[in-house]
């Protein structure tokens, strides 16, 4: 008897010890917590790893700076980064615990609009600021006032590349290849489209693959037969080596545009010479970028050894948006953040200048970038009607 | 007409390379009566150790190729004996879940451990040169799949038709409790089989590599999926079933796509295998087995 | 000949097997009445909705610990990153050194998994402990005062009155658990939802010993029949235009979910059933890894045709879904599946599923209708995918093609050979596990699915017929046997 009492009175004391030794809310500076969703794994790995980059500078940068000011206490920021898999269902969950369980004032996430919409609803039903940085479903924010996002969407991005493509080349007549079971490249392609038909142009060639695709060549025969001007392909940059390649080996020598989901630095290794000189259109160009964007090139590189993709720059712009909208807002109430991210008239981060309108889709210019010799080089701007 | 024969040439290579891993599925199979459905995977780890010979080691293509083949050869070995030699005597359908286990244990844990970002080959690795004969385009590295996997098919052949060892596994897969009483180790043949067939299965991933260079931990899921339908679509368990369920498989995928509508190119693909194996319903080489009563 | 080795394998489940897992879980359940474990388990999440949050800071804990401590045990991992061993091995580029950069990441590594193990061992240390007061005191306790007490009250109240008592606990339980965060409830309604799919696909894997490996294109199938369906009738939504029937949405207390959400289920239902036809036909004259194959197909027939149906918003999925799922329909609707697939096992009709498991052509010789057994084992299964992808739909508030995938299927056969081909309990359980364990394993990222690959491999190789084999647990849960 005495034994269990002494082992258990060590116990007791033992569990003492924990509790004093461990991590306490009662202790050290004011945490402000925001939750991160991103496709750690599933079928694009690698946004999911630019996400986790991103937003683990943005806060070392704040807490390494002191700490984040809102209204006269300093808080230190801390993430919480969960894996959606690639997943509607697993990225809701993941929003559901970051809220209730949690406790985050903010998330930013998902990127693919897949998870982005459902996410959202959970966003806007229970009432917290959400802020997806790549996705471009218009479905993700119209009529949720909670929802934000910092990539512009496709109606405005497809007329762009017509356009271009019209006036670049002056072509005639396009095909365009996509992922018929992907929304952001079927959006891109059907705006474009629409867009090139619009403006006077025809299209000799829609044709379609499957994610997960590798082989192009029976498309790609049949718009090599339908000798357009020029081969639109809004894929993702794991893609586009495969598809401009095979191209090249059916001796298809029409140029080849894209979008900005071209904009990954990958794209150069994967692809090598096969696509130099090719034209897509993106957020920022890395070359002639502002002070900001240079900054952010520079660090992000030397922490982790690769240049920036349009995710990390966008997740980057999503962050500093939500840091300065907490500023201003002078509080770490939900509800505060909320007003001020709909009040942000301009705001300049790496991807450029922007402004949201009554949806939270921001306003923006995108670029046109020039693959040339291996690196990503400006070549031309196209701003909204009526940008600032 | 031209296009015909282009699209002819593109069904020839998809369906060659569906072919180099329907082989191995087909041959596990026709040994253990196992899906494999790491087979897909396997097919990956031989693609990435490519790169791994390729730049750790600065070597061309024949003995990266070689040597990626010997290492994934112990490995499906070693995976055999790890994870589905202890269930040998379970139900076949636990075997089958472990190997989707392995599956999964092996992509996840290749990006675990490896990172997101896509690889290829180094440039020089195989120089692709395209010839125009007769307006049609044809790469060296179509000839080369080809070729390889019309070799590699006829190799299996005449090793499981024609030799002790190919006997032993026709034997194992007729009754395996009559073949350790022939004197033959039941442990050797089937470790062989999955020798050869990871062996297979890399040299297929290396090829892969080759024509589509962007690897990705993940490339071998759909891949082996296919590759399975096509091995079943053929007659699961026979070699000539697998090559002829791999190429149509191919020439279908190609074909839909040119002549009918590539947006339906799935539907009408995976409707028209379901039409086969409703005509015929243990595929094209497969007999029906005889059902003891 | 290779078929007799087949039939021997296979013979093996009709013996019962020794199973000392569930012998020894059976023994456990009869020996106290269910009510007292249950009225424990219910005390315990009393205690944590009102003082669990005092015990947990008492124990150092920042929070309540999260589904049972497990997620914060493993977020004491959260920064492991493994990315860099072989990265340098596996380059996308030639690099330098590659061998030492390896070796310099493994001892990183190495080295945070060190510094990552006494917290992690902390934790675990405070969340059993927080499990141990919250949980394991009141469960004894019950089982210790109240099964005594409450032994000669249950005995003499009818079976039936029993069984709507411990059903009417169970749901006080999950709901009082469920009440403390939405998270909670989200991780119920999943568990229901995959416990239907597990219970569903059992059916046909385990009773009737088919491979199917397209679960989830039935369940596809049912969660867009049942969204278009409550979409077009109660919302306005751009996709279909107003609502037909919006005059009901007025009624009071929600009555037109309380109307509409079931004829939803059950049209979602109907047409994956509609769809398992195509499953079903083959297999009058296909078995075995071709029917495998059949299924597949019909796997990714339904995932392209949603992706080119433009009405159902194709690829970009469709949104606006009302949000009428919530734990107590989850409850409800699982409850109705398991007893729908019990009955239909234990039926007559249902031991000709069984009968054509052994074997086909002796059970048709037996004058089992074997054909007419397929149906009907094809059609239930894929009704009840149906319907749980008419929950699932109801929960995400959208649907999208790519949700329906090979994965999700794969998903579906690991829950049920985790708990044993043939035991519905054993469904149960390995659909609980698995759920807990996705959900738990967060904080690990990658890993993650490393992990849980691993134990399947480990389970399998321990336990080759799941968790339960083919043997169902059975309760204590008192009553006059009415029969």
């Amino acid at each position: 008897m005495l034994r269990r009492a002494v082992v258990m009175s060590l116990f007791v004391l033992l569990l003492f010890l924990a509790a004093c030794s461990g991590p306490s809310a009662l202790t050290g500076p004011e945490e402000v917590r925001i939750g991160v969703v991103a496709p750690l794994t599933g079928d694009i790995p690698k946004v999911g790893e630019s996400t986790q980059n991103a937003a683990q500078m943005a806060i070392d940068e704040v807490n390494n700076a002191g700490g984040l000011e809102i209204g006269d206490t300093t808080y230190t920021v801390v993430i919480q980064v969960e894996d959606n898999e690639a997943k509607a269902e697993s990225s809701v969950a993941a929003a559901t615990k970051l809220i209730t369980q949690d406790n985050v004032v903010a998330i930013i996430g998902p990127q693919s609009s897949k998870q982005a919409v459902p996410t959202g609803q959970v966003a806007n039903d229970r009432e917290t600021p959400m802020i997806s940085p790549w996705s471009t479903n218009p479905d993700t924010t119209t009529n949720r006032p909670w929802v934000f996002r910092a990539a512009f969407l496709d109606p405005f991005q497809g007329p762009v590349v017509a356009s271009f493509a019209q006036e670049e080349f002056g072509a005639q007549t396009a095909a365009v290849l996509y992922d018929v079971a992907s929304d952001y490249p079927k959006g891109l392609a059907e705006n474009f489209r629409d867009a090139f038909q619009a403006q006077g142009g025809e299209i000799v060639a829609f044709e379609t693959f499957s994610t997960g695709d590798t082989d192009f060549s029976a498309q790609l025969t049949k718009i090599g037969q339908a000798n357009p001007d020029v081969i639109f392909t809004p894929q993702y940059y794991n893609e586009v080596p495969l598809i401009v390649q095979q191209a090249r080996e059916l001796g298809i020598a029409v140029p080849v545009v894209g979008s900005d989901s071209w904009g990954t630095p990958d794209l150069l290794d994967l692809c090598g010479d096969a696509c130099n000189g090719l034209f897509f259109s993106t957020h920022y160009a890395p070359d002639i970028a502002t002070e900001v964007a240079q900054e952010f090139i520079s660090a992000y590189e030397e922490r982790f050894g690769e240049k920036p993709d349009d995710v990390a720059a966008l997740t980057y712009d999503a962050f500093q948006l939500l840091f300065a909208a907490m500023r201003e807002a002078g509080s770490i109430e939900k509800e505060a953040i909320r007003d001020q991210l709909a009040e942000v008239d301009r705001f300049e981060g790496v991807t450029g200048i922007m402004s949201f309108d009554d949806q939270g889709d921001p306003t923006k210019c995108a670029v046109i970038i020039q693959i040339q010799s291996g690196a990503f080089t400006y070549y031309d701007q196209a701003c909204p009607a009526g940008f600032p | 007409m031209d296009q015909f024969l282009q699209q002819f040439l593109n069904g020839l290579q998809l369906g060659s390379l569906y072919a180099l891993i329907a082989l191995g599925y087909t041959m596990v199979y026709g040994v253990l009566l196992l899906i494999n459905f790491a087979h897909g995977d396997i097919f990956m780890m031989g693609a990435f150790f490519g790169i791994f010979f390729a730049f750790t080691f600065d070597l061309p293509f024949l003995p990266s190729l070689l040597l990626s083949m010997a290492v994934v050869g112990v490995m499906g070995v070693l995976i055999e004996r790890i994870a589905y030699k202890p269930l040998r005597h379970a139900s076949r359908l636990s075997v089958v879940i472990t190997a989707l286990g392995v599956g999964l244990f092996l992509e996840n844990g290749m990006l675990a451990l490896t990172g997101a970002s896509p690889r290829s080959y180094p440039q020089d690795f195989v120089e692709t040169r395209v010839f125009e004969v007769a307006g049609l385009s044809v790469s060296n590295v179509k000839i080369l799949i080809v070729v390889l996997a019309f070799v590699l098919m006829a190799g299996l052949y005449l090793l499981v038709q024609r030799t002790k060892w190919g006997m032993a596994m026709r034997a194992i897969s007729y009754d395996k409790f009559a073949l350790p009483l022939m004197g033959v180790s039941q442990d050797r043949v089937i470790s062989l089989t999955f020798l050869i067939g990871a062996a297979l299965a890399a040299a297929g991933g290396i090829l892969w590599g080759v024509a589509y260079p962007v690897l990705n931990p993940y490339m071998g899921l759909r891949i082996g999926w296919k590759a399975f339908i096509a091995a079943v679509v053929g007659g699961i368990g026979d070699i000539r079933g697998a090559m002829a369920g791999a190429m149509i498989l191919g020439f279908l995928e190609v074909y839909v796509a040119a002549y009918l509508a590539s947006t339906y190119r799935d539907l009408i693909v995976f409707v028209l295998l379901l039409a086969i194996l409703v005509v015929r319903p243990t595929g094209l080489f497969g007999v029906a087995r005889r059902q003891k009563v | 000949m290779a078929d007799v080795t087949e039939i021997t394998q296979e013979s093996k489940s009709m013996v019962p097997a020794r199973n000392r897992l569930v012998t020894a879980l059976n023994a456990w359940f009869q020996d106290k009445i269910l009510h007292a474990y249950l009225l424990g388990i219910f005390a315990g999440v009393l205690l944590e909705r009102t003082v669990g949050i005092v015990i947990a800071r008492l124990l150092g804990l920042r929070d309540l610990p999260v589904l049972f401590g497990l997620l914060n045990v493993f977020e004491a991992f959260g920064d492991l990153d493994l990315s860099g061993i072989l990265e340098p091995l596996f380059p996308t580029t030639n690099i330098p050194n590659p061998w030492q950069q390896a070796g310099a990441a493994l001892v990183d590594v190495l080295v945070t998994i060190g510094s990552d193990i006494p917290l992690a061992l902390l934790t675990t240390l405070q969340v059993t402990a927080y499990n141990l007061i919250i949980y394991g005191v009141p469960v004894f306790l019950a089982a210790l005062v109240l099964n005594p007490a409450l032994r000669g009250v249950v005995r003499r109240l009818p079976r039936a009155f029993n069984l709507g008592l411990l059903v009417a606990l169970t749901y006080g339980i999950f709901w009082a658990w469920g009440g403390e965060t939405a998270y909670r409830e989200l991780v119920l309604m999943y568990l229901g939802i995959n416990i239907i799919l597990t219970v569903s696909l059992n059916l046909i894997n385990g009773y009737m010993g088919e491979f199917s490996v397209g679960h989830a294109g039935f369940m596809g199938v049912g969660a867009y029949a049942a969204s278009v369906l409550t979409m077009r009738l109660f919302t306005d939504s751009p996709a279909f235009g107003p609502a037909l029937l919006p005059g009901l949405t007025d009624l009071p207390f929600g009555l037109h979910v309380l109307i509409g959400f079931p004829i939803a289920l059950i049209a979602g239902g109907v047409a994956a059933a509609l769809t398992g036809l195509l499953v079903a036909f083959p297999s009058f004259r296909t078995r075995g890894d071709y029917l495998a194959i059949v299924t597949l197909a019909v796997n990714f027939i339904v995932q392209a045709a949603l992706n080119n149906m433009e009405i159902v918003g194709g690829p970009r999925g469709l949104r606006g879904v009302p949000l009428w799922s919530n734990f107590t329909w989850v409850f409800v609707v699982t409850l109705l599946s398991i007893f729908a697939i019990r009955n239909l096992v234990n039926s007559t009709f249902g031991k000709g599923i069984v009968a054509i498991r052994e074997d086909e052509i002796a059970s048709g010789l037996m004058s089992v209708n074997t054909r007419g057994v397929k149906l009907v084992a094809f059609l239930t299964s894929s009704f009840l995918a149906g319907v749980a992808g008419g929950l699932f739909a109801h929960v995400l508030a959208y649907v999208n093609p790519g949700v329906f995938g090979i994965f999700k299927s794969t998903e579906a056969l690991v829950m049920v050979y985790l708990g044993g081909m043939g035991s519905i309990s054993g469904s149960i359980i390995a659909a609980f596990i698995f759920t807990f364990i996705t959900e738990a394993l967060r904080p690990l990222g990658v890993l993650k699915w490393v992990l849980i690959p691993l134990l399947l491999i480990l389970l399998m190789i321990y336990r080759p017929q799941g968790l339960f084999g083919n043997r169902e647990l059975h309760f204590n849960i008192g009553g006059r046997e009415e029969e």
